[in-house]
């Protein structure tokens, strides 16, 4: 009776001590739980594949892990342009040399019919809470993770397009007056796209020269995203869901394209061919009054943790102190091309891969990376949002983040479609190609012609059956952040 | 016990040996070539065949289908013309400053010493070194293509020159003529310098001017060695992309994309491998044409 007695005490006691260790284990953080995975695969070597901008702050952090895991993380940069040539090659050859891809959210469909991606159902239902998924604003995670009822990797970045305008040329007693008595109305963060080439043009005018009014990117690569924040700002659709016919080239477009192209005459000469190093560093210098961009240029312009690790490939800030946020005209606000981390299929390391990545894009370490000072990662989170130390980075810190944050509201999508890497190249020569000179109308035919061309070689239902996915994502968005 | 080759036999395994060692030398490096050379050309014809693309499942044969469907692409055929402008206008203007410039140093003594390694530095240089440097040169802002055509206007002159469809193919133009013309100019330096005096004074004996001298006596002598230059820079041509890929990426929209970059960009951004193997061969035939075309004429010579 008493071996009975003891042995119920005993297993008693492991249960209580099984149940305690699990409750523990569930109530540590996303990151201390994913250090206890990470540290089953001791000795595990991990290959990201990266961009080489981009590449700081893994190499920063990453020895972190090393440390506490035993695992070492290799890291391959490369530039944007060659990061689906690299994936794509490496996995037509089948070496398994990437265990993660740093991977463009719209770049997913076509990832998962080469067949690249490993899915991560299994692994979150394992090792995450819903309060881990619930951190993320709905905006990028909706956007970002799912796609054809599956998820493919978590964000680890949040690039939306919000106004970034000098409030000091906004708030001088003389522009507001001149800008008065030339228009009307009062000189304010634009609510239009009309106010917004009003509000260029002015500055361009009054500064003549020295300060251009408005400037964006118009670089290879970089005009799709500029023509789809005006374009789907509008209402614009890629697609009859039906017929799959294109719509670009109607009359929604062309606008679009006409305001992409009025934005010339009052933007900085050679603006046609830049990306996101020129405008920045025109911003930076102060001969910019107003532009939509990437989050990252919030951070840059204040120069926000200290100089002495700010960009070496950007001049220092001179409009400290000087920058303001807004929506943009909508209002609206593009996702472009925020990054996820992909588990490669043809890795042989995948439960390790996946606890890499759930360490690195936890909030806890996420929030370290996204405000790191020469970090090109973005808040994505709504405790970066609410994180203090993020908004007593600068001054202004609490409302750049109020807008980024309120923006997820009004997210729009690149092409998250099947051949959307091809879809996006066909808009982005057609918006170059205005901006050369071009004429519009014939410009979006042509490139709605490609558009019916890339449809006709993937299958015209496959191509519908995955647009209607992406339509549905965009319901799920607006349902859940509106 | 020892066992003994008669002498007959010994001569034949020698003279078996002299014959056949150095095929059996060569043997390795040919076997090396083909699996390089000859192997990826097979391969690709075979490619030309499937429906292989990336992004799509399964590699069916689909007989000719990527050779009509290349054959019956705009932009292919679009990009066969900027390749054909570029070859057409490069190669004139090379060659009609290449022997200008060759004609000019030819008799110049000490000169020629001293010209010579300046105008083969551009040769030397990398081709996307070129392109970087040149696309800095053509920079709206700060390049000092710019600047100069200021200071002769009298005002800031900010011409986007690489970005503008009317500009940008010329603006690669001079970037591949400041390249390769020292080449041009090397080649028929050559020629003329093995041209015979004797010929030339003969014509000046019988009354010929300079001009007819030159148009009737020393350009129909250093014919074949210009078609070989020709060739040599015609085939060049049609490979460019080093420069299109650093100043332009074939923009604005398709304006400065030469056939090498569509097959580029079909091949390794979109991963339509079978498409890509057709049209390298639709273009290589049509390189081979040209090719055998010059060749042909180098032979007459």
């Amino acid at each position: 009776m008493s071996s009975m007695i003891r042995k119920i005490g005993f297993l008693g006691a492991m249960a209580m001590f099984l149940l305690m260790s699990f409750g523990v284990a569930w109530a540590a953080s996303q990151s201390e739980r994913a250090i206890e995975l990470g540290k089953k695969y001791k000795g595990t070597t991990l290959t990201l594949l990266y961009e080489g901008i981009q590449a700081g702050a893994i190499k920063t952090y990453a020895p972190n892990w090393e440390k506490v895991t035993g695992m070492k993380i290799k890291v391959v940069e490369t530039p944007f342009e060659e990061l689906v040539q690299k994936a794509i090659t490496e996995h037509q050859a089948g070496t398994g040399a990437f265990d993660i891809m740093l991977t463009g959210y719209q770049w997913v469909p076509d990832y998962v019919a080469a067949g690249m991606l490993e899915p991560i159902d299994k692994y979150i239902d394992k090792h995450m809470t819903k309060e881990d998924l619930e951190d993320i604003t709905p905006g990028h995670r909706i956007s970002m993770m799912y796609y054809d009822g599956k998820t493919w990797g978590m964000p680890a970045d949040g690039d939306l397009f919000i106004l970034y305008y000098r409030k000091d040329l906004f708030d001088d007693p003389q522009n507001k007056q001149a800008f008065l008595d030339q228009y009307g109305h009062e000189l304010a963060p634009p609510k239009t796209w009309d106010e917004y080439n009003q509000i260029g043009q002015f500055f361009t005018d009054r500064y003549k020269g020295q300060i251009y009014g408005a400037a964006g990117q118009r670089g290879p690569g970089q005009a799709f995203f500029y023509f789809a924040q005006v374009y789907q700002g509008w209402g614009g659709q890629w697609f009859d869901p039906d017929s799959m016919k294109p719509l670009i080239n109607g009359e929604l477009g062309v606008k679009a394209l006409e305001q992409l192209k009025k934005e010339l005459a009052f933007g900085p000469p050679g603006m046609e061919k830049w990306g996101a190093v020129e405008l920045w560093s025109a911003f930076l210098e102060g001969k910019v009054g107003m532009l939509y961009s990437f989050p990252p240029i919030g951070r840059f312009s204040e120069a926000a943790g200290g100089e002495d690790i700010y960009p070496t490939w950007l001049p220092m800030t001179k409009i400290k102190g000087k920058v303001d946020y807004a929506l943009l005209p909508g209002p609206s606000a593009h996702l472009a091309t925020p990054w996820i981390w992909g588990i490669s299929s043809n890795s042989k390391h995948k439960d390790a891969a996946f606890a890499f990545e759930m360490w690195f894009t936890s909030p806890e370490v996420s929030i370290q990376v996204c405000t790191q000072p020469n970090s090109l990662i973005d808040p994505h989170r709504f405790s970066h949002y609410e994180s203090e130390h993020y908004q007593n980075l600068w001054p202004n810190a609490k409302n750049y983040l109020a807008v980024l944050r309120e923006a997820n509201k009004y997210a729009t999508m690149d092409i998250k479609v099947l051949g959307g890497t091809e879809y996006q190249d066909a808009v982005d020569r057609a918006v170059t190609a205005v901006m050369g000179g071009a004429d519009i109308q014939k410009a979006l035919d042509e490139a709605a012609q490609k558009m019916e061309d890339i449809t006709n070689r993937f299958g015209r239902e496959n191509v519908k059956k995955s647009y209607a996915a992406y339509l549905q994502l965009q319901e799920d968005l607006k349902r859940v952040t509106r | 016990m020892t066992i003994q080759t008669d002498a007959p036999t010994r001569k034949r395994v020698k003279r078996w040996r002299q014959r056949n060692l150095g095929f059996f030398m060569v043997l390795p490096a040919a076997l090396v070539l083909l699996a390089v050379g000859i192997f990826p050309l097979i391969y690709s014809i075979g490619i030309s065949f499937l429906r292989w693309e990336a992004k799509i499942p399964g590699r069916p044969f689909v007989w000719f289908e990527n050779y009509a469907s290349i054959l019956s692409n705009m932009e292919f055929w679009h990009s066969l013309k900027i390749t054909a402008i570029l070859v057409g206008i490069a190669v004139s203007i090379e060659f009609c400053i290449g022997l200008w410039l060759a004609v000019l140093v030819l008799n110049s003594g000490h000169a020629k010493r001293i010209f010579m390694p300046i105008f083969m530095l551009p040769v030397m240089m990398v081709p996307v070194v070129v392109g970087f440097t040149w696309r800095m040169l053509w920079d709206p802002l700060y390049g000092p293509i710019n600047q100069i055509l200021g200071w002769l206007v009298g005002h800031q002159v900010t011409i986007s020159w690489l970005t503008n469809a009317s500009t940008a193919l010329p603006a690669i133009l001079v970037t591949e003529v400041w390249q390769w013309t020292p080449f041009m100019f090397l080649v028929l330096l050559a020629g003329l310098s093995a041209v015979n005096p004797e010929l030339q004074e003969a014509a000046a004996i019988d009354g010929a001017s300079e001009w007819k001298t030159f148009w009737a006596v020393t350009l129909p002598v250093i014919r074949p060695v210009v078609l070989v230059a020709i060739l040599f820079r015609v085939i060049d041509v049609i490979k460019i992309f080093d420069i299109v890929y650093v100043t332009t990426g074939g923009g604005p929209g398709y304006a400065t994309q030469p056939v090498t970059y569509y097959l580029y960009r079909t091949g390794a951004r979109f991963f339509r491998m079978g498409y890509t193997a057709a049209g390298s061969w639709v273009l290589l035939i049509l390189v081979a044409c040209l090719v055998a075309y010059l060749v042909h004429r180098v032979g007459e010579d």
